[in-house]
């Protein structure tokens, strides 16, 4: 007498599937994760290495740059264009009066405090000081200058 | 059939029982081999900081040298040619020369040798590019002196052990070293190349601070220049000059002539000359030191700015008579005659008269006899001799007086006259201005009073007398157009075993400008002259031609000019 296998339905299968495909999925998500994390990591080193050698080539550069514009290089070259040392008793000195100028605070704040203009013609002003075409807060200033 | 499962299983059991063994309990064992293995940690170089003047110009740097290497295989290169056209630009070489290189066989050659980094990396690049693995480039870190021998001696060297000697590069040592990093992380198995299964965990380096110095290289290139002439001139051994802010302690150029390429520290022919003579080499500054003695004659008001003196020429002290240069003998003379005449007998008079225990009291305070602590390193005290200390005798009195049997450096001599030039504060004096540290932090150095030696008046007095001295004299060579000076020459005999060499003199000259508001002090001294024994005629021109030519960089406007403004 035979008996028939009982056929397993794929309901029997369900739960083991699922805990391999999610094993799966698991395992494949760690794997590219970790792959990022050593791209990533790679890409800095090589990033790191890349810039530890801009910044040599960059010393070289700005040493040779130091060195070009020493004076014992430079000299030879001014006085190859025909530049000349002065001497003290070549040079003028033009004594202008009261100067250093020095601003004075309190003026400063009466003159931009002060009603230059009213109404619409203070907005135009300063709607074109904004834009930088009219006379604005520095030329107030330069006026305190004494 | 029935054995089969059973033995699959004992072997499965064995192999389990194996791997218990391994796995469980030799695991912290095998875990740390693993590691030891796997992890490794090499330190990365901390770049050691530049030292540069105050107007940026760089005098000492870190750079990397790189030397580059082509393995030919024993059959040739395929295409010497194409190699050569590509590679003759990259490495600044004609094709020719390359293309001569690459024609050997079977060797290792070398395409450059200790090249600069845009060379070296522009072949790495092109090894990377061109996948060539028998392209070796290899790079060191060496310390560069861009400017040669400029301010040499004031800059010191590192050797290629990274050994820092004299100068900043010693005395800054900590500053400039930085802290190494480290490298760590997973390694392959050759320990060439780094496994990134993780974020790279480096410690960083703290790169060496940058080191500002108080030189301004245009004074400085100044002082160079004049200083090697004049020694030429002369014919003369050996020379420093030392330029200083009087006000602060600033030291705007220190040079001593001969000096020599810091590059080339290596070579046996020139050790010995970075050392500072202007620190580490002590000197009899001679006539110089009248200014100091009559400062504190001055200010003790043993004397003062009536005194007169009956000057026969000579002087007997301790058993033994002091003379006057030339035995010359001027009769009555004030304090002016005594500075303009440079007269040892009065020197050793006024000496005399203020007493052993003041005058060396005073001389102390002036900063002689003790190191001043400026940041260079193999800095020296100079020698003091006092009563009752070994070898002073009862003359010395009278010679230190005049500068004789007392032995000063010539930075303590500058500071001693810039005390005299700055209201009578004795400033400690400098030369770093700035230390940049890696993390933006600037440490500026302050001036740092060190004490008030003199009071202000006998300060002003002092300079007065000088300035009459100089000024009498409209042939002096000291003379600076437009400015009034006050200053002093020094002509002083050199000890030798058994006595006073006598055919050497060191010439020397220290003074300040303008006289009634002093921005800096110059001092000139130049070793055993040939063409002439005297201060006045060696060592004044000098200082009169750096003084008009740093006067207008520092600003220093002319008197009459200086009084219009005012």
């Amino acid at each position: 007498m035979n008996i028939a296998k009982p056929v397993r339905s794929i309901k029997q299968f369900r739960l083991p599937v699922i805990a391999i495909l999610s094993l799966t999925l698991i395992g494949g998500l760690y794997s590219v994760i970790n792959m990022q994390i050593a791209f990533t990591g790679q890409r800095i080193l090589d990033l790191d290495e890349r810039l530890q050698r801009l910044n040599r080539v960059n010393k070289q550069l700005e040493l040779e740059i130091s060195r070009e514009s020493a004076f014992d290089r430079i000299e030879p070259r001014a006085r190859a264009l025909g530049l000349r040392q002065t001497t003290t008793t070549q040079t003028t000195y033009l004594v202008v009066k009261n100067y250093p100028v020095t601003i004075n605070p309190s003026v400063t704040a009466q003159t931009t405090a002060s009603p230059r203009a009213t109404g619409f013609i203070a907005i135009v002003d300063d709607l074109l000081s904004r834009l930088g075409l009219a006379p604005g807060t520095a030329t107030a200033e330069a006026g305190a200058i004494r | 059939m029935r054995f089969i499962f059973p033995l699959i299983l004992a072997i499965g059991l064995a192999l389990g029982a194996r791997l218990f063994y391994w796995q469980i309990l030799q695991w912290d064992l095998l875990s740390a081999r693993a590691l030891t293995q796997q992890l490794n940690e090499e330190p990365i170089h901390a770049p050691r900081g530049d030292i540069k003047t105050n107007d940026g110009v760089i005098l000492a740097r870190e750079v990397y040298l790189y030397t580059v290497r082509l393995t030919i295989p024993a059959q040739g290169l395929s295409k010497p040619q194409e190699w050569a056209r590509d590679l003759a630009p990259i490495l600044n070489q004609t094709y020719d020369q390359v293309l001569a290189k690459l024609t050997a066989k079977g060797k290792v050659i070398s395409l450059a040798t200790d090249t600069t980094a845009k060379i070296g990396e522009g072949m790495r690049e092109y090894k990377n590019t061109h996948r060539i693995s028998n392209l070796e480039i290899t790079s060191r870190a060496v310390r560069t002196y861009p400017l040669g021998r400029f301010a040499a001696q004031v800059i010191g060297f590192v050797n290629l052990q990274g050994v820092a000697a004299l100068g900043i590069e010693l005395g800054k040592e900590t500053e400039l070293r930085g802290v190494d990093g480290k490298k760590g992380g997973t390694w392959t198995a050759f320990r060439d190349d780094r496994i990134p299964i993780e974020l790279p965990d480096d410690v960083p380096p703290i790169p060496g601070a940058e080191i500002i110095l108080t030189i301004n290289s245009r004074i400085q290139r100044i002082v160079e220049t004049e200083l090697e002439r004049a020694v030429r001139d002369a014919r003369a051994s050996s020379g420093t000059i030392i330029v200083m802010d009087p006000q602060t302690g600033a030291v705007l150029a220190m040079a001593s002539y001969p000096s020599t390429d810091l590059n080339a520290y290596s070579n046996p022919a020139n050790v010995g000359k970075y050392n500072n003579p202007a620190i580490s080499a002590q000197f009899e500054p001679g006539s110089i030191f009248k200014v100091i003695t009559i400062a504190a004659a001055l200010e003790a008001e043993t004397i003062s700015s009536a005194t007169v003196f009956e000057d026969n020429g000579v002087y007997p002290l301790g058993g033994r008579e002091i003379f006057n240069h030339d035995k010359i003998a001027p009769g009555r003379v004030n304090l002016v005659d005594v500075f303009k005449l440079s007269l040892n007998v009065e020197a050793a008079k006024i000496s005399v008269g203020m007493g052993a225990a003041r005058f060396y009291e005073s001389v102390r305070n002036f900063g002689f006899g003790a190191r001043t602590r400026i940041e260079l390193a193999a800095e020296i005290a100079g020698e003091v001799r006092i009563p009752g200390s070994c070898c002073w005798h009862d003359i010395d009195l009278g010679t230190n007086a005049y500068g004789q049997g007392i032995a000063v450096t010539p930075l303590q001599a500058i500071s001693a006259i810039a005390a005299v030039a700055n209201q009578g504060k004795l400033m400690k004096p400098y030369i770093v201005q700035n230390t940049r540290l890696a993390d933006g932090r600037n440490i500026k150095t302050n001036p740092e009073v060190v004490r008030q030696v003199i009071r202000p008046a006998t300060a002003r007095l002092v300079t007065e007398l000088l300035a009459q001295a100089i000024g009498a004299e409209s042939s002096n060579k000291a003379l600076v157009p437009g400015y009034r000076i006050a200053g002093k020459t020094g002509t002083a005999s050199i000890p030798i075993a058994g006595g006073l060499d006598p055919n050497a003199t060191i010439a020397s000259f220290v003074g300040y400008l303008p006289a009634d508001e002093p921005r800096v002090v110059v001092l000139v001294k130049i070793d055993k002259p040939q063409t002439s024994e005297w201060g006045s005629q060696i060592a004044s021109p000098v200082f009169a031609s750096v003084a008009k030519q740093i006067a207008p960089l520092l600003g220093i406007l002319p008197d009459e000019v200086r009084a219009k403004t005012k």
